[in-house]
């Protein structure tokens, strides 16, 4: 993952996040747009062989590191609590079949 | 959020998560095909090869044969020390020598000699080629670690999708007991019991609408729950599919942990 910066204003970013594709820039945008300071959050991939996702993110309150940040760190707890139920599930269901 | 496994039978896995999001299931379905490492032929040297079929055809469906991958013990080739040239940190070597006789030979993925025997063919039934007298084939192929992104090779399933759960909804003031939507129905789920319709099988509903179509009352309502998913999981052999799934959520993780670290180097 390779981060260039396009524009940066005090409440507003864009990037471009190189080495990613939907699977990340979706869900990232996603969890973006669940908080509340978030004014707009999207991203575009102008052609999709040969560009990379431009994210762009605009805030009412605070700054747009502040709400990328919130964000990465909501998402790693939502696939870390998925890790857990799932490992917990699939041990229970084990125990089940052994009975 | 919750999750229920309801099947786990040879390399296929099904499970319910409630809870979460459209975007979050799709994404973990995306990683799941396009990011999960498998090990996989990706260079083929071939020393000879008098055979029918030309060398970049057999090169090909080397590449296709699936290999049981032991989890972390491999890495990409580009983070090795080697620096992508191939070292046996990275690379695992098979060997093949088969010639015809007298009679004609088929070579199958079993014939391969395997430099680490924990990463063998998946099945070693598969046929590669058939060789007629006189014909002979002699190849030394390298598997590296690689993603879905790259090859479909690579790929770790065959199968790796959700649906929706279905909530069945039934208004028994409307309903006139006809039983037109029982018949209609392509999976035989529905079943009348007393003066009520009821779904006897609500996992095996495809959301096809029929029943509420073959309503002329509109006492049948089929409603998606999109915070409800039956994620299936169906593996190559290479990994097992509870891994597979467990691997793919850990592949999420790094992936904002790596942006959280960039975004604080940016910031600061």
């Amino acid at each position: 993952m390779m981060i260039k910066q396009l524009k940066l204003e005090e409440k507003m970013i864009e990037i471009v996040i190189e080495g990613e594709g939907h699977t990340f820039l979706n869900i990232l945008t996603q969890t973006l747009q669940e908080n509340p300071d978030v004014n707009f959050a999207a991203y575009i991939i102008d052609h999709p062989k040969i560009s990379h996702p431009r994210l762009v993110v605009s805030v009412s309150d605070g700054t747009p590191f502040e709400a990328i940040m919130e964000a990465t760190k909501k998402l790693e707890e939502k696939s870390q609590e998925f890790i857990e139920k799932f490992t917990e599930a699939f041990k229970k269901y084990k125990d089940k079949k052994e009975e | 959020m919750d999750v229920e496994i309801i099947e786990r039978d040879g390399n296929r896995i099904r499970f319910i998560v409630e809870g979460v999001s459209p975007a979050f299931i799709n994404s973990l379905r995306r990683t799941i095909m396009a990011e999960v490492p498998t090990m996989a032929i990706d260079e083929v040297v071939i020393v000879e090869n008098n055979s029918v079929l030309f060398d970049e055809i057999l090169a090909h469906r080397l590449g296709l044969i699936p290999l049981t991958t032991p989890e972390g013990k491999y890495g990409f080739s580009e983070d090795c020390d080697c620096q992508g040239v191939g070292c046996p940190k990275c690379n695992v070597t098979f060997t093949l020598k088969k010639e015809a006789g007298e009679g004609i030979a088929v070579v199958y993925s079993g014939d391969f000699e395997s430099s680490d025997p924990e990463v063998v063919p998946v099945s070693p039934d598969i046929v590669i080629i058939r060789l007629v007298p006189r014909q002979r084939i002699e190849i030394e192929v390298f598997a590296k670690m690689g993603t879905g992104k790259d090859h479909a090779k690579w790929q770790p399933v065959t199968v790796s999708a959700y649906k929706y759960c279905m909530e069945f909804d039934f208004d028994s003031e409307k309903c006139t007991l006809c039983e037109d939507c029982i018949e209609a129905c392509p999976k035989q789920i529905l079943k009348r019991e007393g003066d009520e319709i009821v779904c006897i099988d609500p996992l095996a509903c495809t959301l096809c609408d029929a029943c509420a179509e073959a309503c002329d009352f509109d006492a049948i309502k089929i409603n998606e729950n999109d915070t409800k998913f039956i994620f299936t999981v169906e593996g190559l052999g290479c990994i097992p599919p509870e891994s597979i799934v467990r691997q793919a959520a850990q592949i999420l993780i790094k992936k904002s942990q790596e942006l959280e670290e960039q975004m604080k180097t940016m910031s600061a």
